[in-house]
């Protein structure tokens, strides 16, 4: 079963209209940890509602202003710290994103390339814009997967090659049987394991809306059947949004292996919590009994505030970063108060068979997604969304739900930015949304401790790196720290600091995260 | 048997026919492919090189990683490109598999010349005499590239370097001994511009001191090829764990032992061992090769020249590796074995012509052809750049008067070496990137034939099998080039092998020094663990590469099993330090403001670091 061009959209059973999706609001929330809320741009946004092509704007608008604002912070702090550093530290070296455009340039779209093939060699997907010469360089590679694979019984992992210059150039392969996938990148921070990573969500991807088994069906059949024709515009649509985002703007949770979680007071946590426990509860005495398999609560931006799942299951992480991205995706139609209904095959769950994802925007600016096993599910499914939402109106803790850390700037003066992994939970804590520079350099940070296949040296190791150059004043400087608990990303501020200070630093940082680990994580969810 | 197959083919750009002139293809599995096969493999290995000039120009070399082996590929000269596969199992090290391929190809290089002057037939030739041999060497050593120490991945052009206190100390000026062979040797009258260059090396026979291992001078700094040459002369050394007049002269190889290829042969008795074939094969010398012949190859490999004492050829590599470590021993040895010329036109005329002189193409301001000649003096070893024109090189009283000069030169070194003794708690190695010039204190590799190693043996071509005629078999594993194993049924009271109580000697002087490395005191699992660690660390080095605007990246790694690293990068030098921070108790006495990261090293490392941080290499 493919997704189809237009989801199952359905105005008719949406609760009262909206008044307050306010998009400044939330979604330039990433950098909202420094100011408290600010109501601009209602007009807009409201705006937005009936006019989709308006909502870019609006959106990068209150991209630029929240930057400006942060910068307004820096300036603050920087003022702040200036007298403890006057020489080291000025205004310039201090902003937030000249502390790693100084030496690291962002870079285009143009050095990384996906491309997708059927065991045949026809040509599935390619980011090359010449379709004609995609399918020549398809060819080849075709050709010479397959000479080793005869001639050797052996599958390629991958080549790279070293220029002159130093500038490298990868191809990276994937063998799923029917399916192969190559990666040509130029880039120099993601390491073959990350790459072989991010080929994997491709195909899990194709495989979500194909399914291994119809997949197996129809290839097996005809080993040369056209999948390419077989997906649906919308399909390469988003295959081609995904692949031009791990090209262009790699995603925190893509780069860190895990979710991120909308850091929220435990009491409001727990008030949606038991909202979702007795909604449920109630709903399965009514006959309703294993039509509802999951259900998600996320902040619009795809920050998980709440999960309710069996309590033997959970998701795998590489799924649910799929749903999401089909869900942002949609997510001009959502906030116009449609209600999306699809199916959608999780190929860590079990790549056989689709579940049926419903998908609500709710007035509280939250993201309602409830999965079931069941295909006609929809009304029972519409009917629980909707129950979740009245309770939620009611209840005045279910607003506003996104807490503001404000002061750690203070508290680590030392500290540009972190990002912050609890393995156990598989989730991030970030402060705000690091730059693709930033990424960058927590790339470079990661891959020296990890070998070529992403493992880690040792369980528990600290690494630092610092770059500078003798003739300007500034470096860039990080630390990452990782143990059998957590990892941490830290990029430091632009001032020459001992190691001592930075370390301690550091400890501080994890003990303050320990202290207010039920703020910004979720331990469990709610079970049934 | 780690490496798989070796190739080499030509890919002419203005070749309509889209053919490749293949010029070598060896398979050291011993399987057999017919061309057809081999044509696949090169036509693959061109269509990737092809197809990824797609995405980027100026190519350099490729690495290919299969699930079940790995690939290089390197386009040596315009066109020419040399393909090495290998096994799996360590793919990690890949890079040292690269350095020593690309090695390889500059060692052929500097003995015959770049490869688009040769004629295609001669080439084959000259290709299949210097690479097969090479890579069936490094084959025959199990793990040899896991036991190469992190220094041989890291660059092809880089060689290791002698340490000398003074260094430590930052002073550094020109020695006496220096001064003395640059005026007698380089600027005398009768030598100026004919004497284009002299190399010194010293390279003990124990391994045990890395830091007086390696070069020492030169004189010319315009000598462009000083890493190729250097790397060469130490390849000898480590590979057969000597220098002598026969790895000099390219003769010298290393086979199984035949106890060793009954075993392999027990092991799997449906193949041929190849290597018997070859030592009867090789019979390139006539067999008038008489006594005499021998008792002056007995010479000039530093033997005992009696041929009575035929079977007391143990070699003084073997004296001196076993009791000239306590510095005694060298003093039983007479004169003659401490100082000779192993490379030159005294040594009788009826041996091959490489063992008169040895014909490189060297770089000074261009590339051309130079005579070379050795010349050795207890662990000394110096190379002579004569120009071809220089005639008087041939004759017996010039010879000696340049030893003697020589010998001056090399006795004021030993008067006081100088070398670099203070133990430290790390292990460390500096890079000049410029020069290639590394010093190290990381233990190398070199190969312990002497020791214990029964499996293998020095065969010298030619020499070797009259010697078994001669001697009518009298013991098989006897060669010229190393007795390693004294045969049982002779007698050899008055020169005992070293029995254990001198092996005692020797473990508690290991003991005493292994506190100077920490890699002397991993067992050998963790040492390949170490290594795979080190190789890692290094890797991402490359990444970085291209941040140009950062001149200066400096990284350092703290893992939870005592393994610290710092890794310090510029323009100019490449500083890697390594250290155990489980036994480090000063770290917590050193001042709170420094904003170095080296400084969280200990103490002991920034104390070593200021000193010698703004020091150039000589």
């Amino acid at each position: 079963m493919r997704r189809s061009p237009s989801f199952q959209i359905s105005t008719k059973n949406s609760a009262k209209p909206t008044t307050s999706i306010d998009l400044t609001n939330h979604l330039s929330a990433r950098g909202g940890l420094f100011y408290q809320d600010i109501d601009t741009g209602t007009t807009a946004s409201i705006k937005a509602k009936n006019d989709p092509n308006l909502l870019a704007a609006t959106y990068d608008h209150s991209i630029s202003a929240d930057t400006d604002l942060n910068i307004d912070l820096q300036s603050l702090i920087t003022s702040e710290l200036n007298s403890l550093y006057p020489l080291t530290l000025n205004q310039e070296t201090s902003n937030k994103s000249a502390n790693t455009t100084k030496f690291i340039d962002e870079r285009g779209g143009k050095d990384k390339h996906f491309f997708v093939f059927t065991s045949a060699g026809k040509l599935v997907f390619s980011q090359w814009e010449n379709e004609n010469h995609a399918m020549g360089l398809t060819g080849i590679i075709h050709t010479v997967m397959n000479y080793f694979n005869i001639n050797d019984n052996t599958a390629m992992r991958q080549f790279t090659m070293y220029g002159k210059d130093g500038i490298m150039t990868r191809f990276v392969f994937l063998d799923k049987n029917h399916i192969k996938l190559m990666v040509q990148c130029n880039n120099n921070y993601e390491s073959t394991a990350q790459l072989q990573q991010q080929l994997d969500l491709v195909y899990s991807y194709i495989i979500s809306s194909v399914s291994q088994r119809n997949l197996n069906k129809l290839m097996l059949k005809r080993s040369n059947f056209d999948l390419q024709h077989y997906l649906t515009d919308l399909d390469q649509q988003l295959l081609k949004s995904l692949c031009e985002s791990l090209a262009t703007q790699p995603k925190l949770t893509w780069f860190a292996n895990s979710l991120e979680c909308l850091p929220m007071s435990p009491k409001k946590r727990n008030a949606i919590n038991s909202i979702l426990s007795t909604t449920y509860l109630d709903f399965n005495i009514s006959n309703h009994n294993g039509q509802i398999l999951y259900t998600l609560v996320t902040s619009l931006d795809m920050r998980l505030i709440s999960i309710l799942r069996p309590s033997n299951h959970t998701l795998h992480t590489m799924d649910l970063q799929i749903l999401f991205e089909v869900v942002r995706a949609q997510l001009t139609d959502l906030l116009l108060d449609k209600v999306l209904w699809f199916p959608i095959c999780f190929q860590k769950f079990n790549d056989n068979g689709f579940l049926y994802a419903l998908i609500k925007v709710l007035p509280n600016n939250t993201i309602m997604m409830v999965i079931s096993s069941q295909k006609n599910a929809f009304d029972i499914l519409n009917e629980f969304v909707r129950r979740i939402e009245d309770k939620m109106i009611d209840d005045n803790t279910c607003n506003n739900l996104e807490l503001q850390l404000l002061d750690w700037h203070k508290k680590f003066p030392y500290i540009n930015h972190f990002i912050y992994k609890m393995k156990r939970t598989v989730q991030i804590y970030t402060p705000s949304q690091p730059t693709n520079e930033m990424l960058q350099f927590y790339y470079h940070l990661k891959n020296l401790c990890e070998d070529d296949k992403g493992t880690n040296l040792n369980k528990s190791s600290v690494a630092m790196l610092k770059w500078k150059n003798d003739a300007t004043p500034g470096l860039l400087s990080g630390v990452y720290w990782a143990t059998e608990k957590f990892e941490l990303y830290i990029l430091l501020n632009d001032i020459n600091l001992s190691n001592q200070s930075i370390l301690k630093s550091a400890k501080l940082l994890i003990q303050h995260i320990r202290e207010i680990e039920s703020y910004l994580f979720i331990s469990r969810g709610v079970t049934f | 048997m780690s490496v798989q197959f070796i190739v080499l083919f030509r890919d002419d750009d203005d070749n309509k026919d889209d053919s490749c002139k293949l010029l070598l293809y060896h398979d050291l599995t011993a399987h057999m492919l017919s061309t057809n096969e081999k044509e696949q493999k090169i036509g693959i290995i061109k269509g990737m090189w092809r197809f990824s000039n797609e995405f980027s120009q100026s190519n350099d070399y490729c690495h290919v990683e299969l699930d079940s082996y790995s690939m290089l590929v390197l386009e040596v000269e315009p066109s020419y490109y040399l393909a090495l596969g290998f096994e799996n199992t360590h793919n990690s090290q890949w890079p040292k598999y690269k350095v020593r391929l690309s090695q390889c190809y500059q060692f052929f290089a500097m003995q015959h010349g770049k490869m688009q002057d040769i004629e295609d037939k001669t080439l084959s030739g000259l290709l299949n005499e210097h690479f097969i041999p090479f890579w069936d060497e490094i084959n025959l050593i199990p793990d040899y590239f896991l036991m190469q120490d992190i220094n041989t991945a890291i660059d092809d052009k880089m060689f290791p370097c002698c340490q000398f206190a003074d260094a430590l100390n930052s002073i550094s000026e020109v020695k006496d001994w220096q001064n003395y062979l640059k005026n007698n040797v380089l600027l005398s009258e009768e030598n100026y511009l004919n004497i284009k260059d002299v190399c010194v090396y010293h390279l003990p026979k124990n391994n045990k001191n890395t830091k007086e291992y390696g070069f020492i001078t030169n004189f010319d700094p315009q000598f462009k090829s000083l890493p190729t040459l250097s790397n060469w002369l130490v390849g000898i050394d480590s590979m057969y764990g000597t220098v002598s007049s026969h790895g000099l002269a390219g003769t010298m190889s290393l086979t199984e032992t035949e106890q060793q290829i009954e075993l392999d042969a027990e092991e799997a008795h449906h193949e041929q061992p190849p290597n018997i074939k070859t030592v009867w094969d090789n019979v390139t010398l006539p067999i008038t090769f008489t006594m005499d012949a021998l008792k002056d190859i007995g010479q000039l490999t530093g033997v005992s020249n009696s041929l009575s004492l035929f079977t007391n050829m143990k070699p003084s590599w073997n004296l001196w590796s076993s009791s000239s470590e306590n510095g005694a021993g060298s003093a039983k040895l007479d004169d003659k074995d401490e100082y000779s010329w192993l490379i030159s036109p005294l040594n009788p005329s009826f041996l091959p012509k490489v063992y008169q002189m040895r014909k490189f193409y060297l770089q000074f301001d261009d590339w051309s052809q130079y005579n070379i000649l050795f010349w050795k003096f207890k662990d000394v070893i110096v190379a002579v750049i004569v120009d071809p024109s220089f005639k008087k090189i041939s004759e017996e009283s010039f010879l000696m008067k340049l030893q003697e000069e020589l010998w001056n030169g090399i006795s004021l070194f030993y008067e006081n070496t100088g070398f670099e003794k203070r133990q430290c708690s790390f292990d460390y190695t500096i890079l000049f990137k410029e020069e290639g010039k590394y010093y190290s204190s990381i233990p190398r590799w070199k190969n312990g034939l002497d020791e214990s190693d029964t499996a293998l043996k020095l065969v010298i071509k030619g020499l070797d099998e009259t010697l078994q005629f001669l001697t009518n078999n009298a013991n098989r594993k006897s060669s010229v080039a190393t007795v390693t194993e004294v045969g049982h049924d002779m007698s050899l009271t008055d020169h005992p092998i070293p029995s254990d109580p001198s092996k005692g000697e020797d473990g508690t002087e290991k003991t005493d020094k292994s506190e100077s490395s920490i890699f002397s005191k991993l067992n050998e699992s963790q040492l390949v663990e170490l290594n795979k660690e080190l190789m890692v660390i290094l890797g991402t080095r490359s990444l970085t590469v291209w941040y140009k605007d950062a001149n200066t990246k400096e990284r350092m790694l703290k893992l939870n099993n005592g393994l610290m690293v710092y890794l310090l990068e510029n323009n100019r030098k490449l500083v890697l330090i390594i250290k155990n921070w489980f036994i480090d108790s000063q770290q917590k006495t050193k001042s709170k403001r420094s904003t170095d990261m080296i400084e969280s090293l200990g103490k002991d490392v920034s104390t070593w670091w200021n000193r010698i941080k703004d020091h150039e290499p000589l």
